[in-house]
């Protein structure tokens, strides 16, 4: 059983070396297009907490993000889509919703519709981001008020571990729906897709032991492997791979303490190629 | 930052139970309105029926000009109608606006609260339930 946490690190590994690897006419396994007319099949899910970068990835994968000039959004209802992704062996059809992160009756409503009912997913995309959370409400966002932090990176550094504690809690909470007998019955794969990672590129390895268990102990591994004792609850595949879908620098609010983005742009294509890869062998 | 004061479970308790009054008033004056459009629609549709019904039967000038009255009027009072029920949306969603800003701030804080005054986990529940029954944008 420890072997799949060995193979997710193998796998977070070769999506960090693909960065150094990648060559501009390297490309992806996989093509994401648009499906405006035909059926979708295989329902996919995109989960997370508010702002931590769902959207942004999805639009990433449909390349609708172009690195430059990428406006964040805060999407006041769920989202569906209809994909067309083709590979060499694979062509499917797959019909994505991205559940809002906000408790709110549109993600009662859409949590409802995926995972307690017959559409239960096939696959689902859950995004961390290390706790670099876009804060919608900007200066006034309530948090940040109470935590009123200096505008230095040890302030910065309060504010994301709160969200990372926020995260873990938001995990756990999926963690409650992939026990749904629909969702167990149907369920064939699980990635963990940590967005922004631009962002921490100087300290993967702790992002990497925070995420995947096998060496320091953290909260998101107790989340993990209480899915995977038990009940198991866990889907037979599950992947925690590395992803930035458009870098660039951090900022809570304005005056705040700014975290730059340590990857370019043919970095990041490097990463969502190698997300291209990871979805191509779960599908 | 302008940090001010931290919040406190009171606050948070004061600002729901006033956003709860405002999504309660404001589902209700919706409902109202679109009660009133379907109504002023289906009156308008009535009204113009029976006009073509006198200008079929009473094909004459004061026929006519009867239910061209009537069709004009019809249609004149649909307007002003639907421009207040669109003037009462609008400002539905001016009070919701206002509300959700106010939700949201509860959203993003009552978690440190909750740790802060080591609420019960029962009462967290209750919050984020009554948080969740509001809207991500005014609509």
């Amino acid at each position: 059983m420890g072997s799949l946490w060995d193979e997710a690190r193998d796998t977070w590994d070769r999506a960090v070396s693909s960065v150094d690897q990648h060559r501009d006419w390297s490309r992806p396994s996989l093509r994401a297009r648009r499906l405006w007319l035909r059926r979708a099949n295989v329902p996919i899910v995109v989960t997370g907490r508010p702002g931590a970068g769902k959207t942004a990835l999805f639009e990433a994968l449909t390349d609708r993000v172009s690195g430059l000039g990428y406006t964040t959004r805060v999407s006041a209802d769920w989202e569906r889509h209809r994909v067309l992704l083709r590979g060499e062996a694979t062509s499917v059809r797959a019909a994505f919703l991205v559940v809002p992160g906000q408790d709110s009756p549109e993600r009662t409503r859409s949590v409802a519709r995926t995972f307690k009912n017959r559409a239960a997913p096939v696959g689902v995309i859950h995004v961390v981001c290390s706790g670099f959370n876009e804060l919608w409400s900007g200066p006034a966002d309530g948090a940040l008020r109470d935590l009123d932090p200096a505008p230095t990176r040890e302030g910065n550094e309060r504010v994301r571990r709160y969200l990372l504690d926020l995260e873990v809690q938001d995990f756990a909470e999926l963690g409650q729906l992939l026990r749904e007998p629909a969702v167990r019955r149907r369920l064939r794969w699980l990635i963990i897709a940590v967005a922004k990672i631009d962002l921490v590129w100087d300290e993967l390895g702790e992002v990497r032991d925070h995420y995947i268990p096998g060496g320091v102990s953290s909260p998101f591994h107790r989340v993990l492997d209480g899915l995977r004792s038990g009940e198991r609850s866990l889907p037979p595949r599950i992947a925690i791979v590395p992803f930035s879908g458009h870098p660039e620098a951090h900022q809570y609010a304005p005056g705040l303490y700014r975290t730059p983005s340590r990857l370019d742009g043919n970095q990041a294509t490097a990463l969502r190629d190698n997300f291209y890869d990871v979805l191509g062998r779960m599908l | 930052m302008s940090g001010g004061p931290r919040a406190t479970g009171a606050e948070i308790e004061r600002a729901l139970a006033e956003a709860e009054a405002v999504l309660a008033e404001t589902t209700r004056r919706r409902t109202r309105l679109s009660v009133a459009a379907s109504l002023l629609c289906l009156g308008t549709a009535v009204v113009l029926l029976a006009a073509v019904a006198i200008a079929v039967r009473l094909p004459h000038a004061a026929g006519i000009a009867i239910a061209l009255l009537a069709a004009g009027g019809a249609l004149a009072g649909l307007s002003t109608g639907l421009r207040r029920v669109a003037a009462g949306r609008r400002e539905i969603r001016e009070r919701e606006r206002a509300m959700v800003t106010a939700v949201n701030y509860v959203r993003e804080v009552y978690p440190l609260v909750a740790a802060r005054e080591s609420w019960t986990g029962p009462d967290r529940e209750a919050v984020r339930a009554r948080v969740a029954r509001f809207p991500i944008a005014a609509r």
